[in-house]
């Protein structure tokens, strides 16, 4: 459900929930295991985007912790929170408000990162599945792209 | 020095009272006494009700009627206002002036009477106003209240300023409670009081601040129990490191007994198996790095891979806005920038004022929507990023190559060990000092040895991880208990503080009180056996509980068998007593003193009432039954002032007798 759209500006840090913090430091640590070990918070949030997004795990945060500077996501991760943004909103306009543009995927990263936390919590390897879904999702949106899978 | 009088009471149309009136009250040495008789409905109560209406905004002597709010019984004199029309408003006032020789002081307070209707009007008291005359000025005092508490503050004027109808009632049942308040009322304890109060209110905030739980000894215990815990798991761990070592250095002990064998094949296929070793070692590393490649491409690749179709749309958006000429070429935003800017056109002509709006007002059509330089971006970087989410998958891909012919490696690699390992155990050696088949076998025991106490170390550092984990909260919370214990001293320190000084206070306060009541007593005595007709004396005792006892000469108590008369002599008694210890040396002004009391008592009342109260100015407000002759003849000599108010109608006048 996408409000009115007010002018406003991006905020200069998105957030995630309070009580996911902890989890978000174990899953980047050094010797956790999972296949974010030794990254930044924000390629983790990254991730949880596009997997929310995907699967439509929209969640509301309960509470907010300011963690992923703005100024820390590259171009490429900008443009792709962006799109997120327009598409959910069906409307360009959108990003002419910052902070709805915040909500919107601050909303999908939450959902997604609880999908990805099961996931390094169960028994599958975490690392393959998220690298079958993502060689299976490039395949089927641009077969046409020169790249070759020997599973298949 | 002489005691404060009133010296004077002026009215204007207040009540009965039309037009201007001023009674003139000043008393002189012995005659301390002023009598103004009116038959009832004079308006001898008003003059009482004058006096209280201009110090402390009240009339306590009347009977209210209101009707829808209304007042029936209006400030305003009733004959001016029934010459009002409906909505007309009567002004009035009432002045009374203060004095012992200098200073003087002039109370008032103005009122507006508005008329709402027949027998309906609506009443209004201005803030009362003080002059003070010093010499021959006088001046305008901004703090009327002040002065008025330093002369007859509002807690004691009930006892300076009063009905004598109320002595009548004062001693029926549960008289010991209206006997405190009237020793409370003149004792000041009111600072007492508020000090008390404000002393328990912050005793309170304390008490409801103090969060300390006392579990102090529970968390320590709890935080010693898990350091216990963590130093065996710290023993437990240095002793699987230890047998770690050991069993490696028997493992290499082992190793060195094949290859310093004298026979060559078991040295050279223990030589090879050493190499398979270490280069099983490295391909378990190489895998390694190459899934934590494979992590962080993943986390590059998957944002854009999952999101590819918001960034179609988004692209489809910018082409269409494209399309409709909502995105220009920037070129085109430059040159309307420049011609504003240059303010002549690309053919030399000048840019009128209509083409500048014109210009304006395009320039603002481009900027709007979506920012220029965002859609121009944009146009060109989501295609890129795209291309950039296909390199990535390749990358991938090819990682994930690579990772299987290391794990295809790493299993060769194991085979050959084991291979190796098989042929050892079945080779017959023509070495005598050496027992392949045995080495072998314990190097079997001593590797799977190796892999379990490798496991169990990784298990342990991950328990000791949790359980500093652990020691570090517990120490967290003790020393937020600790913080509240220290806190909790501090508040039981304050709270004991406070509770004494309550104590004190009340101590206090006790002691004035027991004072105020052993001089009243005194004083009721005094008087009540100067104005009592009778010829024994009695002793009053005022107890701890405020109940007085009134005692004969065989020490009987006649409280409760007192007449009417001598009841409201006690009453009265009570109430001078309470004017002489108050403090405060104000004038009396009683309405109707002797209205119950019975013509003997009254003229030997009348005859000792001039010196019950030495150097007070009195002023009786009496009905011509209560002024009789006989009671006239006893108090003439002590008489300043004396008026008559005649009344005819709704008007009354005073008239100086």
């Amino acid at each position: 459900m996408i409000d009115e759209i007010e002018e406003t500006e991006i905020p200069r840090d998105l957030v995630i929930e309070e009580k996911k913090r902890d989890r978000y430091k174990e899953l980047i640590d050094e010797d956790s295991g999972s296949p974010f070990a030794g990254q930044q918070m924000s390629k983790l949030f990254m991730v949880s985007l596009g997997i929310g997004y995907d699967q439509g795990l929209q969640k509301s945060l309960d509470s907010r912790s300011g963690s992923i500077p703005w100024s820390a996501l590259t171009k490429d991760e900008q443009w792709v929170i962006k799109s997120v943004a327009v598409k959910e909103a069906d409307d360009a306009e959108i990003l002419k408000d910052g902070s709805q543009v915040a909500q919107i995927v601050q909303e999908y990263a939450n959902g997604g990162f609880e999908y990805i936390d099961d996931l390094v919590r169960g028994p599958k390897d975490t690392l393959s599945t998220l690298r079958t879904e993502v060689v299976t999702m490039h395949q089927d949106h641009r077969p046409d792209a020169d790249v070759t899978d020997d599973d298949d | 020095m002489s005691r404060i009088q009133i010296h004077s009471v002026e009215v204007k149309d207040y009540r009965q009272f039309h037009g201007k009136q001023r009674i003139e009250l000043k008393t002189d040495g012995k005659k301390n006494i002023n009598v103004i008789e009116g038959e009832n409905g004079s308006g001898k109560s008003n003059l009482l009700n004058a006096i209280t209406f201009c110090l402390y905004d009240t009339e306590e002597h009347l009977e209210e009627s209101k009707e829808e709010g209304l007042n029936v019984y209006p400030y305003g004199n009733r004959d001016k206002l029934e010459d009002l029309d409906e909505g007309e408003e009567l002004n009035g006032y009432v002045e009374v002036r203060f004095g012992r020789d200098s200073p003087e002081y002039r109370f008032k307070r103005s009122f507006t009477t508005v008329k709402k209707g027949e027998n309906q009007f609506s009443d209004a008291s201005d803030d009362l106003t003080l002059q003070r005359k010093e010499g021959s000025d006088w001046d305008i005092k901004d703090d009327p209240i002040a002065h008025l508490n330093q002369i007859l503050p509002v807690d004691v004027r009930d006892y300076y300023l009063f009905d004598g109808e109320r002595l009548d009632t004062f001693f029926e049942e549960e008289y010991s409670e209206n006997v405190k308040k009237g020793i409370v009322d003149v004792s000041h304890i009111d600072l007492l009081e508020r000090s008390e109060n404000h002393l328990k209110r912050v005793r309170d905030q304390i008490q409801d601040k103090d969060d300390f739980s006392g579990k102090e000894d529970e968390l320590r215990e709890e935080l010693n129990e898990l350091r216990d815990e963590l130093e065996d798991l710290e023993g437990d761990k240095e002793e699987i490191v230890s047998n770690l070592e050991e069993t490696r250095r028997l493992i290499k002990q082992k190793e060195s007994k094949l290859e310093d064998s004298d026979d060559k094949y078991i040295r050279s296929r223990q030589e090879q198996r050493s190499k398979a070793k270490d280069r099983l070692k490295n391909l378990r590393s190489r895998k390694e790095n190459l899934q934590n490649r494979s992590g962080d491409v993943l986390a590059e690749a998957a944002p854009i891979v999952y999101c590819y179709d918001a960034l179609d749309f988004t692209l489809e958006q910018i082409n269409e806005l494209h399309e409709k000429g909502k995105l220009p070429p920037r070129i085109q935003d430059y040159f309307i920038r420049e011609l504003l800017e240059e303010g002549e056109c690309i053919c030399g002509e000048p840019i009128e004022e209509d083409h500048e709006h014109e210009l304006k007002d395009l320039l603002e059509e481009v900027e709007q929507g979506l920012d220029e330089d965002e859609n121009l971006e944009g146009k060109s970087e989501i295609p890129r990023i795209q291309d950039v989410g296909t390199e990535k998958v390749s990358q991938l891909l090819d990682l994930r190559g690579q990772i299987r012919e290391v794990e295809e490696e790493i299993s060769d690699t194991e085979t050959e060990i084991n291979e190796i390992k098989e042929e050892l155990k079945q080779y017959d050696t023509s070495d005598e000092d050496i027992d392949v088949d045995a080495i072998e076998d314990q190097l079997d025991d001593l590797e799977d040895r190796e892999e379990t106490l490798k496991d169990q170390k990784e298990d342990i550092v991950s328990d000791i991880a949790l359980k500093q984990e652990e020691v570090d909260n517990k120490d967290e919370e003790l020393t937020k208990e600790l913080k509240k214990k220290e806190k909790h001293q501090d508040l039981v320190k304050k709270l004991e503080f406070l509770e004494q000084s309550i104590d004190h206070v009340n101590e206090i306060q006790q002691t004035v009180l027991g004072e105020i009541r052993s001089q009243a007593q005194e004083k009721i005595e005094e008087y009540f056996n100067q104005l009592i007709w009778k010829d024994e004396e009695y002793e009053i005792v005022l107890e701890e509980d405020y109940t007085i006892r009134v005692l004969d000469e065989f020490g009987m108590d006649k409280i409760g068998s007192l007449s009417a008369g001598e009841k409201q002599v006690l009453a009265l008694s009570f109430m001078s007593a309470l004017t002489s210890i108050s403090g405060f040396e104000a004038p009396i002004v009683i309405d109707t003193p002797l209205g119950r009391i019975s013509s003997e008592p009254r003229n030997r009342i009348a005859e000792n009432i001039p010196d019950y109260i030495e150097g007070t100015q009195l002023t009786f407000l009496m009905t011509d039954s209560e002024y009789t002759t006989q009671v006239e003849s006893r108090m003439k000599d002590s008489i300043s002032n004396e008026y008559l108010l005649s009344n005819s109608g709704l008007k009354t006048e005073v008239v100086e007798r």
